[in-house]
């Protein structure tokens, strides 16, 4: 099989997937019980005429189908309709959020990554020393600890006690910038706490496959005839153990990458961050048809994406899925 | 050196330098104003107000939220208002006046008063505002558009209300005046999705600027011609969380903080400069009680039995419930109108009231033919005595609250099975009313504006499936209702709403369990001044401190 069929076939794949998720996505916040409109009429004596004319101006009251049809008219405008509570454009309050959680989780998966596959590729070349055991105890601990608490501590640390970072928020509220530096210096500085949860909670994942990958390499025959003709560990690590590792690593990263839009919910809860993981946990509770119906196909459909990416990474990288 | 080490050696360089620069930071000035080009001096006292919802839209018309009201009613302004004493006053109303009848009120604008945008408010900003909420219905105040006989000028700053009855009840402190030049020729349906994203209004403060999920920035209006801010402006934090939001208080990042909980609070009564104060609400919780009409409910039969709804009140301890779940912050429940509303709420006398008393509610169980069954759960024609009970799970209080009520009831022969859902999906059972599929639940209501009639209309028969939840219908209670609202005679206003109280309360089939009490906490060095209101500092029903408060020197 070719490469251009390959590819094609996973293209093929890619799209059917895609239209899947938006019909399935329509279906699962309609069958959560309750609307967007179910407590407004708790609040004040709203009249139940108001209550219907608010459902009709939702469209809420028209039959599933000819909402399915609203709902895939909005996506082929990629306007997403209009939130219900915040009664604007989804497009417009997705993507303010949608760029905080991409800067926060880019930052981060960049530091995770980084750390997570150099600690991992140390480890397995001092297997069984101390530092190996301490790199394996550490990242263990870190991915244990609670998501939350391991950001409460970092909080009463480096906030309260230590005053060296901001604590919640994206910039200093009320601040007025006299450089586009300053307000980049501001924004790294409330990156900080968050971002360090996340290496902290995150960075376990590269750290252990990368490391139990390379152990299992570092058994094989080649690498003995590596080392046999006099390679130096280095050499050995680059040409031979590294790239047959690093079919399970970078599974690892298009999994960890896919998550990079759906944002963090417990770090921006605790951080009080503002994007999607807490825009997607309110308008659940809210009901928001449309922000959630938007975010979760941007989530699908950037993990689908991902994931394709990886299948063809896969044929560079694997002579074997060539002759498939 | 090997390729790893280099990695790691220039990521701790990229972290020193991230730490570096934040230490260098802390050198820098505070605040870059001059830079901005204001001609303020640097010195700007604005105060911090630290919240953990946000405001859904900025249009007073249709807004949901309580934080949106917040904005609304400093950018705006009502013609009447609270004070911090709890009087109504006159704020875009200079002054008001209720004709002998209580059929005519005359409100006399502020002569200079003017939108953010610099044009005059004039008396069609007043009628206009009453002509597009009877035309919409939104907000509130419709409910009392039914008893407008006109709105008129009788020149540019006086507007004459004329009423086809009186009212005990004056709305006009709920009708936030809207500027006709900007608003006219929007139908209904446009106003619904307007979300009004730079509000003019008359009010003491300007908007500024909404950055979502994180602020929203007010600045005091220099040309208000009523009683100027103390505050230079108010600018409103988000946080992920009141844990949080307290830390932040603590560090002196916020001046106030709309809710503590009441665990945290007890942790920062010591704190030096931060005061935490504990006042009486509006607000109650309930165990609602299905007993809409045979004809369509899927309720438990027994639950329309006023024996078996009598036993399920004596099961109730409310002194428990305050002590274990309220750890003590809060008064026990028994009227529908909360125990803030002090004048109104009903002191109900010892024969009266029907107070925790398993004993009593095994006899009036046996009495009405419930037998015990050896399974410890009463059964009567076959049918056991076994009720749903279902709860909010974001609601701590509740749920614990609910789960001693399934104990207690346990004792005298219920069971209740408790299942916690979601807010939205228990208001999705509950208000279906066509089948109202549910035996009992735990939930709570505010009232929104400190007059009685605000819960006691709840209740109405025209309001089940809208706002009364539990489906009780009393055309006696209907009556009174509507006595009330006419009554301007306070004493005999008082006389009608006791008699309503006592009714609903023997019917039984809305058990109040508690009232709350408002937990807040606010710094003493950044501003002075705060008036303890019931109801809440900010957050209640008065927006004055927000005006009175004045900068430490």
């Amino acid at each position: 099989m070719s490469r251009t069929v390959y590819v094609a076939r996973k293209a093929g794949q890619l799209f059917a997937t895609l239209f899947f998720i938006a019909a399935f996505n329509f279906c699962l916040f309609r069958i959560l019980p309750g609307s967007p409109l179910t407590l407004l009429a708790r609040k004040g004596n709203l009249s139940a005429d108001v209550v219907a004319r608010l459902t009709s101006l939702f469209g809420l009251d028209k039959p599933l189908w000819q909402q399915f049809l609203i709902y895939l008219q909005n996506l082929a405008t990629a306007e997403f309709g209009i939130s219900m509570t915040f009664r604007r454009r989804v497009i417009d309050v997705i993507s303010e959020r949608l760029v905080n959680s991409f800067m926060l989780l880019a930052l981060a998966s960049v530091f995770v990554i980084a750390i997570g596959i150099s600690c991992g590729i140390v480890a397995a070349m001092r297997r069984g020393t101390a530092l190996d055991r301490t790199i394996v105890v550490s990242s263990m601990a870190g991915w244990s600890f609670p998501t939350f608490w391991t950001g409460l501590i970092a909080i009463i640390v480096f906030g309260t006690y230590l005053h060296m970072f901001p604590i919640s928020g994206i910039v200093t509220p009320g601040m007025r910038y006299a450089t586009s530096w300053a307000e980049t210096v501001d924004i790294l500085r409330h990156l900080f706490l968050p971002t360090l949860t996340l290496i902290i909670v995150d960075t376990a994942q590269f750290s252990l496959v990368t490391r139990s990958a390379l152990v299992d390499v570092f058994t094989e025959d080649y690498i003995l005839t590596a080392r046999a003709k006099g390679l130096s560990e280095n050499q050995v690590l680059s040409r031979h153990a590294m790239p047959n590792a690093m079919l399970p690593i970078m599974t690892t990263t298009a999994l960890y990458v896919s998550l990079l839009i759906g944002g963090a919910i417990e770090v921006e809860t605790v951080f009080s961050f503002p994007g999607m993981g807490k825009l997607m946990y309110d308008s659940v509770l809210l009901r928001d048809y449309p922000i959630l119906e938007a975010s979760f196909f941007l989530f699908a459909a950037f993990t689908v994406f991902a994931n394709f990416v990886t299948d063809v990474m896969y044929m560079i990288v694997d002579p074997r899925v060539k002759s498939l | 050196m090997s390729k790893s080490r280099v990695v790691i050696i220039a990521l701790v360089v990229i972290v020193i330098a991230f730490i570096s620069i934040s230490m260098q930071k802390k050198t820098e000035p505070q605040n870059d104003v001059a830079s901005s080009g204001s001609s303020e001096p640097s010195e700007e006292h604005i105060l911090r107000v630290g919240w953990t919802a946000e405001a859904d839209i900025l249009n007073p018309l249709t807004s949901w939220s309580t934080e949106a009201m917040q904005i609304t009613y400093l950018v705006y302004e009502p013609l009447i208002g609270y004070n911090t004493d709890l009087e109504i006053v006159g704020k875009l109303a200079r002054s008001f006046e209720t004709s002998e009848d209580g059929l005519t009120i005359t409100y006399k604008l502020r002569p200079n008063a003017k939108w953010h945008d610099g044009e005059p408010v004039t008396a069609d900003d007043v009628i206009y505002t009453h002509d597009i909420i009877r035309e919409t219905g939104y907000t509130n105040v419709a409910q009392f558009a039914e008893f407008w006989e006109s709105v008129t000028a009788a020149d540019d700053h006086t507007v004459v209300v004329k009423l086809t009855q009186p009212l005990a009840f004056n709305y006009a402190c709920l009708m936030p005046i809207m500027p006709k030049h900007i608003w006219d020729g929007k139908d209904g349906d446009e106003i619904a999705l307007f979300a009004n994203e730079e509000p003019i209004g008359s009010g003491p403060y300007r908007f500024v600027k909404w950055e979502k999920g994180s602020t929203i920035s007010l600045v005091r209006n220099t040309d208000y011609d009523g009683t100027q801010p103390g505050p230079d402006g108010v600018l409103f934090v988000l946080y992920g969380n009141e844990d949080v939001a307290v830390q932040a208080l603590k560090a002196g990042e916020l001046d106030v903080i709309m809710e503590v909980p009441p665990t945290v609070w007890e942790g920062i009564k010591d704190v030096a400069n931060v005061k935490a104060i504990s006042l009486d609400s509006y607000s109650l919780h309930e165990i609602g009680i299905n007993v809409a009409a045979e004809s369509y409910s899927k309720g438990h039969p027994f639950l329309r039995d006023i024996a078996v709804r009598r036993a399920m009140r004596h099961a109730l301890d409310t002194k428990q419930m305050v002590e274990i779940v309220l750890g003590g912050h809060g008064d026990e429940g028994d009227s529908l109108i909360p125990f803030g509303l002090k004048e109104w709420h009903y002191e109900f006398k010892p024969g009266e009231r029907m107070g925790f008393d398993l004993e009593n509610a095994n006899r009036i169980l046996d009495e009405a033919g419930y037998k015990m069954a050896s399974d410890g759960v009463r059964e009567k024609d076959g049918k056991k005595m076994e009720f749903r009970l279902m709860a909010v799970e974001a609601n701590a209080t509740d749920v614990r609250g609910a789960q001693l009520y399934r104990d207690a009831c346990a004792k005298i022969g219920i069971k209740l099975t408790l299942s916690t859902m979601d807010e939205n999906t228990m208001g999705d059972i509950v208000y279906n009313k066509d089948a109202p599929d549910w035996d009992v639940f735990m939930w709570a209501w505010d009232s929104d504006y400190p007059d009685p009639a605000y819960m006691l209309g709840v209740m109405l028969t025209s309001q089940i499936g809208v706002g009364n939840e539990v489906y009780y219908s009393n055309p006696k209670y209907d009556d009174l209702y509507k006595q009330q609202l006419a009554e301007l005679d306070h004493d005999k206003r008082k006389a009608i709403i006791d008699e309503m109280q006592k009714m609903f309360y023997d019917d039984n089939c809305f058990l109040v369990t508690w009232y709350q009490d408002k937990l807040q906490a606010y710094r003493t060095d950044t501003f002075t001044g705060w008036k303890e209101v019931t109801g809440g500092i900010i957050y209640g029903v008065t927006y004055d401190n927000y005006i009175d408060i004045q900068p430490v020197k």
